[in-house]
């Protein structure tokens, strides 16, 4: 037979009994200990996790990065497309006001040559 | 007491998963950090893709009758289709179906635009086919829609510029095109190219499976397009227009086929119209069969000018104080210089003539005259020195301008002790033969010695247009004392006078206009010789407002003028004559 050198740490209530205890000398009392670790796989499985769980959330601000550039993306698109329309209205507006469209008019054509002309000083 | 322990089956767990991250771990590091450049490289290559952003061309406006920019040339949007054929497969089977709605719609959209080769050229290899080339915007979009309807795959559209020209042909000579690699050719279009096209800019960034650009990533460079700068020019479009219209009908009327005008502004250098004819369609430049027609004869063709140069002489004369307006001298048909004949156009005016008559009878003889007085009573070097200063130093004959055109010719003028009978050259140059200027030299010149005696750079860019706001350069003052105000007042008078006479008062309906003809014997190189039988007619004159002070000028060029008579009155006057009357009234100038 052996024997442990076992120091206990005791609690003056056991819970699971609901027995109070006397600690008072003389009295063979024993109360077992919980011991406060977590074993080496459990630890190992928990830091894992937790650079998983770090590696996500660089994924997440990484896609929502991105998502943006989508956003991005789609307004630039846009932007050409209006600024396209722009040059095409101000060629649609400059040609509608060249000599070429003035003398066709319809203005034009209703006016007519005066029979003299003379200056005022 | 025994040593032996059994191995619990926690640790053995605990050492297989340790193996298995180690192997993780390791392999990690092997990708991560022992092979981190290769694979990075390979990552950039598929992720990371560069796209020139292309900077908008500057656009090219006129000035109005208000003084506001009018649009010449602008940009419109404009698309190149192409499709990828490969995407048209299904294994190695065409979608015929897929390949002729396609076809269906361009043909639909675009008539004969369609090249047929890129669509006949739909090998299952071939990532690429250009179906159709400058498709506006508006049936870029129909195309669009249709193909989207029909579920078509893999067609591109990418969007480009194109030069529209406003005004169709005007001032097609001073505007110049741009050629199919996006460079400026000839006029302001070449000249001004490097501030027209602006600079490109660049978007690199990692992209997506369908290139959608994405800012994430330590590549991403951004830097955006700065587009070429808006250019006004100086050119009026109104007196542009009329002045190529009196052009045309000008040339017609005398059957020549060829010639030029230009009218500045004489307070300030700029040019308001510049036209040549024959001209062509920037539009259409790739149709143009002879080359020669992109060239701005104004500035790129010495010519002999001929007795229109008489009235520089004269200001020379009048300001180096060998002559006054009153000065007078016994006119002769014909002079002798050395071994050769100097003779008057105009014969049986042999009797005392002054400075006035010379320029109405446009004498030879008596150019000659004021050349000699330069020289203290004798055609010598000294007279011929004063009379090449002034046209080398105060005229600027022989010297580019610095306009902003291609290809300025600075012109040719021979100096007072050409060991080739300078005598006789300098009798010749006095009357405008045996030197070479451009028209735009003899303009400017005209100006200054009409306007006070203030020589103003030509200029043909009035500004920049940007954002709605014009802003306007000041002209810039070359030198004054070309001539002194005094002997400019002079020959103003003197050459208003002249007209006067010439034309009884016909043309002009009181308001003060002068001018002076000149019709020059062509030199032909090849038999070194002038003829007889062709002739250039030139004109140039100025119209005056009540306050004396000349609102433009003038100078018409007709290259082969068919009628008969001199080329300078009968071709280039009667052209002369309706800008003038044109101008009298675009401008507002008063009678006095």
């Amino acid at each position: 037979m052996t024997y442990k050198n076992t120091v206990y740490q005791s609690s003056r209530i056991s819970a699971r009994a609901g027995l109070r205890q006397n600690f008072a000398m003389n009295q063979n009392t024993i109360a077992y200990a919980r011991d406060g670790k977590i074993g080496p796989v459990a630890t190992f499985v928990v830091i894992g996790l937790l650079v998983v769980g770090m590696l996500m959330i660089y994924l997440m601000q990484l896609s929502s990065t991105g998502s943006y550039g989508y956003k991005l993306n789609d307004i630039n698109v846009r932007q050409s497309e209006l600024v396209a329309e722009q040059q095409d209205l101000e060629v649609d507006n400059a040609r509608m006001q060249s000599l070429a469209a003035v003398k066709n008019s319809t203005v034009a054509a209703s006016m007519t040559a005066p029979a003299s002309t003379d200056s005022v000083n | 007491m025994e040593g032996n322990r059994k191995i619990a089956r926690s640790d053995l767990l605990i050492g297989v998963v340790f193996l298995v991250f180690a192997g993780f771990v390791w392999r990690l590091a092997d990708l991560q950090i022992a092979h981190h450049d290769e694979y990075m490289s390979k990552a950039n290559a598929m992720q990371v893709r560069s796209r020139i952003l292309p900077a908008a061309r500057g656009e090219i406006y006129a000035l109005d009758a208000d003084g506001s920019p009018a649009p010449l040339v602008l940009n419109e949007p404009v698309y190149e289709i192409a499709a990828d054929p490969h995407l048209f497969y299904d294994g190695e089977k065409l979608d015929i179906d897929k390949h002729d709605a396609l076809a269906e719609i361009l043909r639909a959209a675009l008539g004969d635009r369609v090249r047929a080769e890129g669509l006949e050229n739909f090998d299952e290899e071939s990532r690429y086919t250009l179906l159709a080339k400058q498709v506006s915007r508006t049936e870029a979009q129909s195309i669009q829609a249709a193909i989207k309807d029909r579920n078509i795959p893999a067609v591109s559209f990418t969007p480009s510029n194109r030069r529209v020209y406003i005004e169709g042909p005007l001032a097609a000579q001073t505007l110049g095109f741009v050629n199919m690699d996006g460079e400026g050719q000839y006029g302001i279009e070449q000249y001004l190219d490097d501030d027209l096209k602006g600079r490109d800019g660049l978007l690199q960034s990692v992209r997506d499976a369908r290139d959608t650009p994405l800012p994430i990533g330590i590549h991403e460079i951004d830097i955006p397009a700065k587009d070429g700068d808006n250019i006004v020019l100086t050119i009026d479009r109104n007196i542009q227009s009329q002045v190529e219209d009196a052009l045309k009908r000008g040339l017609d009327n005398v059957g020549a086929t060829t010639g030029s005008i230009i009218v500045m502004n004489p307070q300030s250098g700029e040019v308001m119209a510049m036209a040549n004819y024959p001209s062509y369609d920037p539009a259409n430049f790739g149709k143009v069969e002879n080359a020669e027609v992109f060239q701005n004869k104004i500035v790129s063709y010495a010519y002999e000018p001929g007795s229109v140069t008489k009235a520089l002489t004269m200001g020379a004369g009048l300001d180096s104080g060998a002559i006054t307006p009153s000065s007078t001298y016994l006119n002769s048909d014909c002079i002798d210089v050395d071994d050769a004949k100097i003779c008057n156009v105009e014969k049986g005016l042999n009797r005392t003539l002054n400075m006035t008559d010379v320029l109405t009878y446009s004498l030879n003889t008596g150019v000659n005259y004021v050349l000699n007085q330069m020289g203290g009573g004798e055609n010598n070097l000294q007279g011929r020195q004063v009379l090449y200063n002034y046209f080398t130093d105060h005229y600027r004959f022989g010297q580019p301008t610095g306009i902003e055109q291609m290809g300025e010719s600075a012109g040719f003028l021979n100096p007072p002790d050409t060991p080739h009978g300078a005598r006789v050259v300098y009798a010749n140059m006095a009357f405008g033969q045996g030197l070479n200027i451009t028209m735009l030299q003899f303009a400017s010149a005209f100006c200054a010695a009409v306007n006070g005696g203030n020589y103003w750079k030509p200029a043909l860019v009035a500004g920049t247009y940007d954002g709605g706001e014009f802003s306007r350069k000041n002209p810039y003052l070359a030198a004054e004392g070309v001539l002194k105000p005094e002997s400019s007042q002079d020959l103003r008078n003197m050459l208003i006078d002249a007209r006067l006479s010439f034309s009884r008062g016909v043309y002009d309906g009181g308001f003060r206009v002068g001018g002076k003809s000149g019709t020059a014997q062509i030199y032909d190189a090849n038999t070194m010789t002038y003829s007889e039988s062709d002739y250039v007619g030139t004109y140039v004159g100025f119209g005056v407002d009540k306050d004396n002070s000349p609102k433009y000028v003038i100078m018409v060029r007709v290259d082969d003028s068919h009628a008969g008579g001199f080329a300078g009155s009968v071709a280039a006057m009667p052209i002369f004559n309706e800008i003038s009357t044109y101008m009298l009234s675009y401008l507002g100038v008063s009678k006095p």
